[in-house]
C-alpha cells in the first residue's frame, strides 16, 4: 500500500544556513531530505536548536533555501520567485506555535478570513467572502458571532482554532504545524489535536507535524522523522520507531521521555553527556558523536549515510553501526562512500 | 464536510452580521471610552488641552479688543475687570495677546506632530523593510539630531525668514528624525512578529504587510510621541519667538509676549506669569494626555 | 498524618488580588500539607492558582495594596503570615527557597555564576568569600555541573539551558532549605535536560531530606517524580491523593477528564483523545456551585447548586471535591 501512495512533498538536501556575526555561519538545517506522502501526519521531533522550525519555515518558503531541492506536487519550487509562489501558498499553509502573536491584535478575525481571500482573488463578492470565512470558522468549531471580534477577545485555544481556519480558508493539501499545541493547557491540547485529526479525516489534508512533545507526535503521526543539528538522524513509521529505535539519539530521546504511569516510572534512562554543540561548528563527521555512547574514530571521520535498513522497509536512519550491518564491513563501507565520491566528481 | 455546499448568505444573513458589528463596534468603544475615562490624569490632560483649543478656534469672538490695538497710555496696567491678565508696555491688553497667541501655538503644533509624525511613519516603515533605504534615512535622521535642535531651528529660521510657515518647517525639520527612529524601531519589533510571517505565509505582498499590518501596530507608539512633538513645538515655538526668530511682530505668541514681557520683569510680572503659566499649563496637559493615549490605544490591555 | 511529621501545614489559604476589575480570588480556601522528605505534586493548568499558591508561602506580592492572605500558613509549627513581613526575608532562600521556570530571566546576566551563588550564602550567613567560594563548587558539584571550579566564573549566557536550571538549583539550594518549591522547573526545557533536571530534584530531595513542592501541568512529570499530588482547579483543589492513586483510581471527574485527554507514550492508539469540552473560567465570572459543573459530564442541578467540600474518600488520605465521588455513584 505505502508503494501506491502519492508523494505530495520531497525534499532532497535541504540546507538553511544563516549567517550570525564575525562571519560565522549557523548551520540550522543541514541536508534534510525527506518525503511527504499524501493524507499521512509526518511527525518531526528534536531538541531545540535542532532546526526542526527552520526546516518547516524553508519548506514553505518563508525562507529561502540555501541548497537543496524542495518538489512539490512534482514541482521543483525552491528557486522560485516570490511572485510564482501564489499557487504554493494555496497547496501549503502553515500553523504556528504561539496563538498570541500569530494574530494581529488590530484586526477583525473575519476580516483577516475575508483578507487572505482577497490576497488569492478568490470569491466574488464581500459576502461570497464572507460565507466563505464563516463556513470556514465554523469547521474549526467557532462560532459566527466571533466573526467581528478581536483576537485578544479569546483565549489561547480558540486562537489556535483561529490560526488553523487562517490556514484551512485557501483549502491547501499540506500544513507545517510548528508545535500548534505546545502552549496550550492539558484540556486545550486533546481539543485541538482531535480538530486535526477531524480536519485530516474530512479534507485528506497532509500534515508535518512540527513538536517537542513525543508522547503527542506519537499519539498524531504516522511517520516520525528525529532531528539532531541540523540534520535527520532517523526516520520510521510510528510503531517501528518506538518499538526499534536505532539511532543512539533517539533511544536517549524516547527513553527520557516521562510517562503518565507511576508504575513505570523506574525504566532505565540513557542519559545524554554533555551539551548540544554549537551549530556555528559542529562536530565532524557524525554531529552525534560528541555525545555518543558508542563513538569511534570512524565516526569522528566519516559522516554517516542515511540508510534504509530498519526491520520494516522504510525506517531510514544516519549511523555507523548500522551502515557496517548494511554493508557487511565497514572496509566495504568505505569502499562504497569512495565510489559514491567518485561518482559524485 | 469537503463536499458541502457553497453556502451564500441571505439578505437577512447580511442584515444580522451588520448588526453584530455595530453591537460588538459598539461595545468596544464603550469600553475603551469607560477605560480612559477611568484615567483621571489623561482626562485632566484633555481638558485643559480641549480648552486651549477651544480659546484658539473661537479666539476672536472670546475677546473684546484687537490684540494688536495700541493704548499707549494704558500700558503696564496690572490685572483688573476690563484688562484680566494686565496691559503690556504698548499698552495692548495681554490677555487677548495669549489667546491669539494660543491660535499661533495650537497651529503649530498641530502642524508639526501632524507632519512629523506622517513622515516618521514613512521613513520608519520603509527603513525597516529595506536595507539600503535604511542605511541612508537613518544617517541623515543621525546628522540632523546631531545638531543640538533649537539651533537647527534658530539657523533654518535665520535661511528661511520669520514666518509662520517657516516655523512649523523649521520644527518639522527638527522633530521628523526623531519620529523616524521611533517608528523604525516599533517597525522591526513588529516585523518579528508571527502573525506578520504568518501573512508572508498567505501570500501577502509587501505593500500590504507593511501598510495594512505593521504601520496600525506602530501607531500607538507614534501617536503618543505626536502629542510630545505637539508639546515640545509649543516651547520651541515660543522659544523662538522670545530668541525674536521665530513668529514676526505684532502677530501675538507666547514666546514673543514673554519677550516683551522680560524687560519689566520686576515691575509688571503679570507680562510673563500669565503666558508663562498657559503654556506651562498646555504643555503639561499634553504631555498627560500622551501617557493616557498610550494605555488607551494598547489593545491587549482592554 | 502525624502533626511533628509536617514540615508545611496550609490551612485555607485564600489569595485574593485587588485588580482593576474588582477583586480576584485566584486561591480560594486551600489547604495541604508536606511532609519531611516528601515532594508533593500541585497540578493543575493556568489559571488554577497554582503558582500562586506557592508565591503566597513566600508572600511574594505586595500585601499593602495587591494582595490580600487569608488563612494560616505553618512552617515547622510557626505560623507565616503572624511574622513581620522583614523577617520573612529569614525565611526565603534561606529555609524556604524557590526555582522558577525560566532560568535564563532568572539570572542576572552581568554575574558571574560564582557570584550569584555567593550571594545567598552573605544574605543569610555572611560567609566569607573563600569559604563561600568552597561552598558554590561544593553545590555546582551536587547538582551535577562538571568541572565547577571552572564554571564559577561564568556567566549565565555561556551555559546552556540545562546547565542554567543546574546554576538555579544550586542557589536555592545554598542555603540548605528544608522546603523547596519549584514552580515549573522543567517546562522550558528539552525533554532529555528535564529527565536530567527531574533525576536530579528526586536525588537530592533523598540526599539531603527535603520538602519539595513541584508545580507542574505535567502530568507525566508527577507521575514519575512525586509522592503525593493536589490537584487544582480555579483556585480550589478537587483531588488530593498519593500519586498511584491519582493514576490508578482517580476520583474527581477533572481529575479523570486531565488523566484521559493525555496522549500517552505506552499507549495504544485510540481514535480520538478524550476531551473535556468547554474552557476553564475566568475568575472574574467563577461559576456558582461546582466551579467544574459547566465542564462536567456528570453534572447534575444539584452539582451547580452547592459547591461540595474536599472530603476524604477511600483511603490513605485520598480526597476529593465532588460530592458523586464520595457516594461513589459514578
Amino acid at each position: 500500500m505505502k508503494k501506491e501512495r502519492e508523494v505530495i512533498v520531497e525534499t532532497t538536501n535541504v540546507k538553511k544556513y544563516f549567517p550570525v556575526a564575525h562571519n560565522q555561519i549557523v548551520k540550522a538545517v543541514d541536508g534534510v531530505s525527506l518525503k511527504l506522502y499524501k493524507g499521512e501526519t509526518y511527525g518531526l521531533v528534536g531538541e531545540t536548536g535542532c532546526g526542526k522550525s527552520t526546516f518547516g519555515r524553508t519548506l514553505i518558503r518563508l525562507q529561502n533555501p540555501t541548497e537543496g531541492t524542495i518538489k512539490v506536487k512534482g514541482k521543483d519550487i525552491s528557486n522560485a520567485p516570490e511572485k510564482e509562489l501564489g499557487d504554493l501558498r494555496k497547496q501549503m499553509q502553515m500553523v504556528f506555535q504561539d496563538p498570541f502573536t500569530s494574530l494581529n491584535p488590530r484586526i477583525r478575525i473575519g476580516d483577516m478570513l475575508m483578507e487572505v481571500l482577497k490576497i488569492h482573488g478568490i470569491g466574488n463578492s464581500k459576502s461570497e467572502k464572507m460565507a466563505m470565512a464563516m463556513e470556514i470558522m465554523e469547521k474549526v468549531g467557532l462560532r459566527t458571532e466571533h466573526f467581528y471580534r478581536y483576537p485578544h477577545e479569546f483565549s489561547g485555544g480558540q486562537r489556535q482554532r483561529i490560526g488553523l481556519a487562517r490556514a484551512l480558508i485557501l483549502n491547501p493539501e499540506i500544513i507545517v504545524c510548528d508545535e500548534p499545541v505546545s502552549a496550550l493547557d492539558v484540556s486545550i491540547q486533546s481539543q485541538i489535536i482531535n480538530l486535526f485529526l477531524d480536519l485530516q479525516d474530512s479534507d485528506d489534508l497532509t500534515y508535518l507535524f512540527i513538536a517537542h512533545d513525543i508522547s503527542v507526535v506519537k499519539y498524531i503521526s504516522n511517520r516520525i522523522g528525529v532531528m539532531y543539528l541540523g540534520h535527520l538522524v532517523e526516520e520510521a513509521t510510528t510503531e517501528d520507531l518506538f518499538s526499534h529505535p536505532l539511532h543512539p539519539y533517539t533511544q536517549a530521546l524516547l527513553s527520557a521521555v516521562p510517562e503518565a504511569n507511576p508504575h513505570k516510572s523506574d525504566k532505565q534512562r540513557i542519559i545524554l553527556k554533555g551539551d548540544l554543540p554549537s551549530p556555528i561548528d559542529p562536530p565532524s563527521g557524525c554531529v552525534f558523536r560528541t555525545r555518543c555512547p558508542y563513538a569511534t574514530t570512524l565516526c569522528e571521520d566519516l559522516k554517516p549515510q542515511t540508510l534504509d535498513i530498519g526491520p520494516e522497509e522504510g525506517h531510514r536512519v544516519a549511523c555507523h553501526m548500522y551502515a557496517e550491518k548494511h554493508y557487511g564491513t565497514t572496509g566495504a563501507m568505505i569502499e562504497a562512500k569512495g565510489k559514491e565520491l567518485a561518482v559524485a566528481k | 464536510m469537503n463536499n458541502m455546499k457553497q453556502r451564500t448568505l441571505t439578505e437577512a444573513d447580511l442584515r444580522r452580521m451588520v448588526e453584530i458589528r455595530n453591537r460588538l463596534t459598539k461595545e468596544q468603544r464603550s469600553l475603551q471610552l469607560h477605560k480612559f475615562l477611568r484615567n483621571r490624569q489623561a482626562m485632566v490632560g484633555l481638558v485643559i488641552f480641549l480648552i486651549v483649543l477651544f480659546a484658539a478656534i473661537f479666539g476672536p469672538s472670546l475677546c473684546k479688543e484687537s490684540p494688536v490695538a495700541l493704548n499707549v497710555l494704558n500700558r503696564l496696567k496690572p490685572p483688573s475687570k476690563e484688562h484680566w491678565f494686565g496691559t503690556d508696555t504698548l499698552g495692548r491688553d495681554v490677555y487677548t495677546r495669549v489667546i491669539y497667541g494660543a491660535r499661533i501655538s495650537m497651529i503649530v503644533g498641530v502642524s508639526v506632530g501632524a507632519i512629523s509624525g506622517i513622515l516618521g511613519l514613512i521613513i520608519g516603515i520603509y527603513s525597516s523593510y529595506n536595507k539600503y533605504a535604511d542605511e541612508i534615512l537613518m544617517r541623515i535622521c543621525d546628522g540632523l539630531k546631531a545638531i543640538p535642535s533649537i539651533l537647527l531651528a534658530i539657523t533654518l529660521m535665520t535661511a528661511l525668514g520669520a514666518d509662520i510657515k517657516n516655523v512649523i518647517i523649521s520644527l518639522t525639520v527638527v522633530n521628523t528624525p526623531t519620529m523616524g527612529r521611533l517608528a523604525r524601531s516599533a517597525a522591526l519589533v513588529v516585523k518579528e512578529q508571527t502573525y506578520i510571517e504568518a501573512m508572508r505565509g498567505i501570500g501577502a505582498k509587501s505593500r500590504r504587510i507593511l501598510w495594512r499590518h505593521i504601520a496600525p501596530n506602530i501607531m500607538s507608539p507614534l501617536l503618543v510621541q505626536m502629542t510630545f512633538v505637539f508639546a515640545t513645538s509649543i516651547i520651541t515655538e515660543a522659544a523662538l519667538s522670545f530668541l525674536g526668530a521665530g513668529v514676526p511682530a505684532p502677530q501675538p505668541s507666547w514666546g514673543s509676549i514673554l519677550s516683551e514681557g522680560r524687560t519689566v520683569i520686576f515691575t509688571s510680572q503679570w507680562m510673563i506669569i500669565f503666558p508663562g503659566a498657559i503654556t506651562a499649563m498646555t504643555v503639561l496637559g499634553l504631555n498627560l494626555f500622551g501617557d493616557g493615549l498610550r494605555d488607551l490605544l494598547d489593545p491587549l490591555s482592554s | 498524618m502525624e502533626k511533628n511529621n509536617d514540615l508545611l501545614i496550609v490551612e485555607n489559604l485564600t489569595t485574593t488580588f485587588n485588580t482593576e476589575r474588582g477583586k480576584l480570588k485566584a486561591v480560594d480556601g486551600v489547604s495541604f500539607n508536606v511532609k519531611n522528605g516528601e515532594i508533593l505534586g500541585i497540578v493543575g493548568e493556568s489559571g488554577c492558582g497554582k503558582s500562586v499558591t506557592s508565591q503566597s508561602i513566600m508572600r511574594l506580592y505586595d500585601e499593602k495594596k495587591f494582595a490580600e492572605f487569608k488563612g494560616k500558613i505553618l512552617f515547622k509549627g510557626e505560623s507565616l503570615f503572624d511574622i513581620p513581613l522583614p523577617k520573612m526575608r529569614n525565611y526565603r532562600g534561606e529555609k524556604i527557597s524557590m526555582i522558577f521556570q525560566d532560568a535564563l530571566s532568572a539570572l542576572n546576566p552581568v554575574f558571574t555564576i560564582g557570584e550569584q551563588i555567593r550571594e545567598p550564602l552573605w544574605i543569610h550567613h555572611r560567609m566569607k568569600k573563600d569559604a563561600a567560594k568552597e561552598r558554590a563548587i561544593e553545590l555546582l558539584t551536587l547538582v551535577g555541573i562538571p568541572d565547577p571550579s571552572k564554571r564559577i566564573d561564568q556567566y549565565p549566557h555561556e551555559l546552556s539551558g540545562g546547565m542554567r536550571q543546574r546554576v538555579m538549583i544550586a542557589i536555592a539550594l545554598a542555603c540548605s532549605p528544608e522546603l523547596l518549591i519549584a514552580d515549573e522547573p522543567t517546562t522550558a526545557l528539552d525533554v532529555t535536560i528535564q529527565a536530567q533536571i527531574m533525576d536530579l530534584i528526586v536525588e537530592l530531595n533523598k540526599k539531603l531530606n527535603m520538602g519539595v513542592i513541584l508545580i507542574t501541568h505535567d502530568l507525566a512529570v508527577v507521575a514519575e517524580t512525586c509522592n503525593r499530588v493536589v490537584v487544582m482547579y480555579l483556585g480550589q483543589i478537587v483531588e488530593e491523593a498519593t500519586v498511584t492513586e491519582i493514576f490508578d483510581n482517580p476520583m474527581h471527574p477533572y481529575t479523570k477528564g486531565l488523566l484521559q485527554s493525555i496522549p500517552r507514550i505506552s499507549d495504544e492508539k485510540q481514535e480520538r483523545l478524550f476531551m473535556i469540552p468547554g474552557t476553564v473560567p475566568l475568575l472574574s465570572n467563577v461559576p456558582h456551585g461546582c466551579r467544574f459543573a459547566e465542564r462536567c459530564k456528570y453534572a447534575e442541578e444539584a452539582c451547580r447548586q452547592n459547591n461540595q467540600d474536599l472530603e476524604s474518600c477511600g483511603g490513605a488520605g485520598h480526597k476529593v471535591r465532588c460530592w458523586k465521588a464520595i457516594k461513589g455513584i459514578n
